[in-house]
């Protein structure tokens, strides 16, 4: 054949084509072929040729995976999101932010579908996991997965996380840190806070402000050329664009890409602000029968008074905070795993202490330095691929960094010849220069 | 969409021992998937009408991530393609198979595989730009 005549692959339509969704099988559709192939099972002989795999994924082999995703695009087609550009009007990214904070603030609960898609491998198809959560302003949250039984619930005045589904035994995991850089509730999208993230986007230079309408909504989609890595730490990623909606200024939606090729999705569908949560939303409920399998972080909830005859010190609270912002709870550790994905030592009397305004959250904590200042790193950094360390900041007697960037809660974090302190949370730039500036010794507000 | 899928899975699982091994396994899982999915739309009658263009209502961009963002656009021009030249674009551009793996696949000649290719791909390209609002 002439080269001429011989169709080339067209990555761009290529990549395009992969990163649409599939529908999702109902729920009993693995019931339903299991039956049928039981009751189309060959005779003894035939059936050892090959073993047909388990149809679930993620154990379904590539070109399993391949045949179903062709299957559903050629029949049917895809439904995709509803996305479009409708605009380039540019509402600032400052302006985004106010209306951010202002949402996040006065908001008292929210619920909604929480999806997650990412590209397994090269080669992978796109894997999609659906949950629906409800998170309020005291820091409790419950997630579902569609389609499972069971659920994972956050209990923050207990520091207690209950995780269970339909297996005899559930996790009950206890002593949990109100949040970073210590181990607070499962790694999440949720515990990541959107707003932080988004927060620290619209404070990141290079970023793009365009208004769209998305899924019929006013919207504005905020880009930037940096690699977040928010759904799997390891894949790497080149651009992200977030969907902040206009009417609740909620992030709605976060899209990841290398090299213009789908990396992740995350997305909130059905999102209400507000909703009436019944007081059993949040109540454990494991099956009945079911054994726990308790691990304890360390932490215990405390005042500021029992927080000290723990640890042995003052411990340190802001003297400023934006306005609205009260402390939630304090939780102190005698000793805790180590932060930094363990690369720090293991914390010695520890104080966290969480300031809540609606939803936004700061977290401040402080921890003995122990013998060797030069083995502490930034005890909030998400992987050990982070190389840039952030701004030198000086603040209330101590010597650090300050990280404000996409992807990372803002954050700062210090030495000093006795204390490692960390402030992170929903805070601009300048909010938290002023926050870490205020530490000292004293009740907070 | 899982009636058919379900159905081609019972006929690769029938299937089995006939594989002879002439194609690779995943050519021929996708040969099965394929011909149930058209039995079933022959059966029910249903044939998408090809999409039109209309104008564009914003400047294209090659950003990326605009493109990305054109998902809807382009799920309704994918949806709007003709079976025959939907399953094309996404064997060999989505999928990755070389044209004789797909011409396979179809039960066509290559040189069928580069037309619909080159049908699909016009079709698909302006969704792709977001230019077809």
């Amino acid at each position: 054949m002439n080269d001429d005549t011989r169709p080339r692959r067209d990555a761009e339509l290529g990549a395009a084509l992969r990163a649409l969704e599939v529908p999702e099988h109902a729920p009993d559709f693995d019931a339903r072929l299991r039956g049928r192939l039981e009751r189309e099972r060959p005779v003894p002989e035939r059936s050892n040729v090959i073993s047909f795999p388990r149809l679930r994924f993620p154990t379904l082999t590539i070109a399993t995976v391949a045949a179903a995703a062709v299957a559903a695009v050629v029949f049917f087609g895809i439904q995709g999101a509803d996305v479009r550009q409708v605009g380039s009007e540019p509402a600032t990214a400052a302006r985004i932010t106010a209306r951010m904070a202002q949402a996040l603030a006065s908001a008292s609960s929210l619920t909604g579908t929480l999806t997650i898609r990412n590209r397994e491998g090269e080669l992978g198809g796109v894997h999609t996991m659906r949950w629906t959560f409800a998170l309020d302003a005291e820091g409790n949250f419950k997630i579902v997965e569609e389609g499972a039984p069971g659920a994972l619930i956050f209990l923050a005045a207990q520091g207690r996380e209950v995780s269970y589904g339909a297996e005899p035994v559930y996790g009950d995991r206890r002593g949990l840190a109100p949040g970073p850089p210590d181990q607070g509730p499962s790694e999440s999208i949720l515990q990541r806070d959107l707003g932080s993230i988004v927060r620290a986007l619209a404070s990141t230079r290079d970023v793009r402000v365009t208004e769209v309408t998305y899924r019929g909504r006013p919207a504005w989609v905020l880009r930037a050329q940096r690699s977040l890595r928010l759904v799997i730490p390891e894949d790497p990623t080149d651009r992200i664009a977030v969907t902040v909606d206009k009417e609740t200024a909620f992030p709605v939606r976060i899209v990841e890409t290398l090299r213009g090729r789908f990396v992740s999705e995350i997305r909130i569908d059905r999102l209400r602000v507000d909703p009436e949560l019944p007081v059993e939303t949040f109540r454990p409920s494991p099956p009945r029968g079911s054994r726990p399998d308790i691990s304890d972080v360390g932490f215990r909830s405390a005042d500021q008074e029992a927080a000290e005859r723990v640890v042995g010190y003052v411990p340190l609270a802001p003297a400023w905070l934006p306005e609205g912002f009260a402390r939630a709870e304090t939780a102190v550790a005698r000793v805790t795993d180590p932060t930094a994905y363990g690369r720090n030592p293991v914390s010695r009397s520890v104080v966290s202490t969480a300031y809540r305004r609606g939803l936004s959250r700061v977290i401040v904590t402080t921890r003995l330095l122990g013998q060797d200042a030069s083995a502490w790193s930034d005890p909030l950094a998400l992987n050990e691929n982070v190389t840039d360390k952030g701004q030198p900041f000086e603040f209330a007697g101590f010597a650090g960094f300050l990280v404000v960037r996409a992807g990372d809660v803002p954050h700062a974090w210090g030495l000093d010849d006795r204390f490692v302190v960390t402030v992170s949370g929903d805070l601009t730039r300048g909010e938290l220069v002023r926050v870490a500036r205020s530490l000292a010794p004293l009740d907070g507000p | 969409m899982d009636d058919a899928l379900q159905d081609a899975y019972v006929k690769a699982y029938v299937n089995l021992p006939n594989f002879a091994g002439a194609s690779s396994f995943g050519t021929w899982l996708y040969r099965v998937v394929y011909n149930t999915c058209l039995d079933e739309l022959r059966r029910r009658g249903r044939r998408p009408t090809l999409m039109t263009a209309e104008p564009p209502d914003e400047a294209a961009t090659g950003d990326p991530l605009a493109a990305a963002e054109h998902a809807a656009d382009l799920s309704r021009a994918l949806a709007g393609l003709d079976p025959e030249l939907r399953a094309a674009v996404l064997l060999v551009d989505a999928e990755g198979l070389r044209y004789e793996e797909a011409a396979e696949v179809l039960g066509i000649p290559a040189g069928t595989v580069a037309s619909r290719l080159n049908r699909a791909r016009a079709l698909l390209r302006p969704a792709l730009l977001g230019e077809t609002r």
